[in-house]
């Protein structure tokens, strides 16, 4: 799935997906749960809780 | 993500609607063919902010008033970098002002719209005025 693909199945920008996948923004709730949705995967394996972020 | 036709002309519209304000006022003061400058120059501006407000990116997100919500992020970012900018201006024109004696209320005129539309911010986005009404309809209780 390319980033442009997933942007669009979270309904947000493909920038925001870059900065998601390099780690520099820590998505919403929201999407998050989207985004684990969209990889059929529990929300905790996709992101770690005490994972350092800038945002 | 792509940007909606409405939803891109908000921005552009706004600095149209400005932009004619401003030249109709040069318009009294200094002459029509002033105003025309003027009035072009405006449409220019708004020209150059709808084309910008359909790039794929994140100032194409923000002129174009709609992205998600790290977008919404960045133009809160954005917009507070600008507005610190604006209050050291206002200082400056202040200063300025009462070294050259020249009048400097419209300096402090836009600072207390600034100060009040903060205060009012903080009201309308917090949560003390929700807080206000709970006391207010019936005992207030930290205790769970």
């Amino acid at each position: 799935m390319s980033q442009a693909e997933l942007a669009a199945a979270l309904g947000v920008s493909r920038q925001t997906v870059i900065s998601i996948e390099g780690g520099r923004y820590a998505p919403s709730l929201p999407l998050a749960f989207r985004i684990a949705r969209v990889f059929v995967m529990p929300v905790e394996e996709l992101f770690e809780p005490d994972e350092e972020v800038s945002e | 993500m792509t940007v909606s036709k409405h939803r891109r002309l908000w921005t552009p519209g706004v600095a149209v609607v400005a932009g004619s304000a401003i030249a109709v006022a040069v318009g009294i003061s200094q002459g029509w063919w002033t105003a025309l400058a003027s009035e072009l120059i405006a449409l220019a501006w708004a020209a150059g902010l709808y084309v910008i407000g359909g790039r794929d990116s994140d100032i194409g997100a923000a002129v174009g008033a709609q992205g998600d919500e790290r977008q919404e992020l960045v133009k809160l970012r954005a917009a507070r970098l600008s507005l610190a900018v604006v209050v050291v201006a206002i200082v400056a024109g202040c200063l300025i002002a009462a070294a050259t004696r020249n009048p400097m209320w419209p300096f402090q005129l836009v600072a207390v719209l600034i100060g009040i539309a903060y205060f009012y911010g903080l009201w309308l986005y917090g949560t003390d005025r929700e807080e206000a009404d709970a006391a207010g309809s019936h005992d207030h209780r930290d205790d769970f």
